[in-house]
């Protein structure tokens, strides 16, 4: 499949740059995420298979295999649990080229934001190989907003 | 390879400024200053080459900030960024900019950019030929990468075909060379009180430029027209035969910019047709760049980039030195790790002479709020050249910069 598009800012040179973004596997500035981890969450970047249905600290979840369909993904496969109740991630294991569980992405502090509409505030990456992890903190998610197209241009970066 | 030290202003991919920048102007919606300042010590290991040049150190100490107010429903946006550097050598490079003050207002599909402000076109990294609106802060360094503000009223627009801009700059900025006392100058200093203008009305002739831009699948392509006052002076040489007289003469040019994008591979075009001063030149940039990321995953990603770089201006009538018949070839290497460690190699040589122009960069942070750079610039040309003035020109720098 394709990889996304993307392009940079470089503020010190007022440039706006399209990059490769044939960079899935690498570490985010040192982080435990990785680039393929942070880009948008599109359902046609896997292909799935349903496993079981399991009670996940005392939450109803589904257990479904997420087989990457690009070809330079980190993962040979992931492993992630929905929330049943709210459809919404609460854990996804994550197993490396040579097939080993080596990172766990852990989802909690969902906020409601009106009728099903649910965002997680904290999310925790673990490595066990290295023992490290990355926090990702959100203070707030604002919906609603009016919002133009032609602020997601590339060009529009210059404009921020 | 010409009189300039255009050196290479490799571009250093951080992906975490655009995620930085991303989640800061959806937050902003008040005033914020953000000031900073670097102190930078300069080493020419060898002694100068002419009368009046300083020997060996040049210390100095620069401050800027980035100011910003974006008004809640984003549509508009001040920009204000001051520059002042000190240096205790050069009283050319003791200087002051406003490098941005400028207010943008974006309405549906239109927006309005006016006051100072920096704009870049372009896709090659050793050398922008379609990068014309700014003038070069060129004492501050000799790589084309410090830009002076520039006044303008942009009008910019939003089709279904691309975007459009219209442009017209009203006040033309000189551009800035080292002193008397600085290294990397020829044997004759540039007069800069005694500036020439070949059009009527001088830094107010005023310039027009026009660009459209526009993605098609994996293609950024950019065309553009300028006409006006050309931002590289003539350099003549007084009656006297004592100073240099920078001659600022009309140009018009169009011009194109094309990346591809495909894989890890970027394809770049940058291609000028010119006509200034009598003379009819293309000027023009092609080449790639090559990523290998994520080796033996390790996170360590390497780039290599070769450009090759064709002038065909006449010097005797358009003498705004720059690159000939030169190949361009890069490396960066891109740690990815908490402290954005970054290495950077570049060398510009020309195939006719072997002249080689080259730098290597390292910066990293340091902490969360400074950052450490250290650059050597290393040159050797032969005596026939007009690089051979700058042979006793190569220097290490470092720098550390404090945010506050």
């Amino acid at each position: 499949m394709d990889s996304d598009d993307q392009w940079l800012y470089l503020p010190e040179l007022a440039r706006v740059k399209r990059i490769s973004s044939s960079n899935k596997s690498g570490p985010f500035v040192g982080s435990e995420f990785a680039f393929e981890d942070l880009t948008a969450a599109e359902l046609g970047k896997y292909s799935y298979e349903w496993l079981e249905e399991i009670t996940l600290d005392g939450l109803k979840v589904d257990k479904i295999k997420q087989i990457p369909l690009y070809k330079r993904s980190g993962y040979t496969y992931l492993i992630a649990y929905i929330d049943k109740d709210i459809n919404q991630f609460r854990k996804v294991e994550f197993f490396n080229r040579g097939g080993a569980h080596f990172k766990t992405l852990t989802i909690s502090e969902f906020e409601n934001y009106g009728g099903t509409i649910y965002r997680p505030m904290l999310q925790q990456m673990d490595n066990h190989l290295t023992g490290k992890s990355t926090t990702l903190l959100v203070e707030v998610y604002k919906f609603g907003l009016e919002l133009n197209e032609n602020e997601f241009k590339s060009s529009a970066l210059s404009q921020l | 390879m010409k009189m300039n030290l255009n050196l290479l202003h490799l571009v250093s991919c951080k992906a975490i400024v655009l995620f930085a920048i991303i989640i800061s102007s959806a937050m902003a919606n008040d005033l914020s200053f953000t000031p900073n300042v670097t102190t930078e010590f300069r080493y020419f290991p060898e002694s100068p080459a002419y009368d009046g040049q300083f020997e060996y150190f040049q210390p100095s100490i620069y401050f800027g900030g980035e100011g910003r107010w974006v008004s809640k429903d984003r549509k508009k946006r001040v920009r204000f960024e001051p520059f002042l550097r000190l240096d205790l050598q050069d009283d050319e490079r003791t200087h002051f900019d406003i490098r941005e003050l400028s207010y943008l207002q974006r309405f549906n599909d239109f927006d309005l950019l006016i006051g100072n402000a920096q704009i870049f076109w372009g896709v090659a990294e050793s050398r922008n030929v379609v990068d014309v609106i700014n003038q070069f802060d060129e004492v501050e360094n000799s790589d084309e990468t410090d830009k002076l503000g520039q006044p303008l009223i942009r009008f910019g627009k939003y089709t279904d075909v691309g975007r459009f801009e219209i442009y017209y700059l009203p006040y033309f900025r000189e551009r800035t060379f080292p002193g008397k006392d600085g290294r990397q100058r020829g044997p004759i200093t540039v007069d800069l009180n005694n500036a020439d203008y070949k059009q009527g009305r001088g830094k107010w002739a005023g310039d027009f430029a026009l660009r459209y831009q526009h993605q098609i699948g994996q293609f950024d392509i950019g065309i553009h027209v300028f006409t006006g006052t050309a931002r590289a002076p003539f350099l003549e040489l007084n009656e006297e035969g004592t100073r240099l007289l920078p001659i600022y003469q009309k140009l018009t040019q169009s011009g194109l910019d094309i990346q591809w994008t495909w894989d890890a591979w970027l394809l770049k075009l940058e291609f000028v047709i010119a006509d200034q001063s009598d003379d009819n030149f293309v000027s023009s940039a092609l080449g790639f760049e090559y990523t290998f990321f994520d080796i033996s995953d390790s996170g360590l990603d390497l780039g290599i980039l070769v450009e090759c770089l064709y002038d065909n201006r006449d010097e005797t009538k358009t003498a705004s030195t720059l690159f000939e018949n030169d190949i361009f070839v890069g490396t960066r290497l891109s740690w990815n790790n908490f402290y954005e460690s970054e290495l950077l190699f570049g060398a510009i040589i020309d195939w006719e002479t072997g002249s080689i122009f080259s730098s290597i960069e390292y910066e990293r942070r340091i902490g969360e709020n400074m950052k450490f750079e250290v650059e050597a610039q290393y040159l050797t040309a032969n005596d026939t050249e007009p690089l051979a003035q700058f042979e006793h020109d190569s220097n290490l720098t470092l720098r550390l910069t404090r945010y506050f």
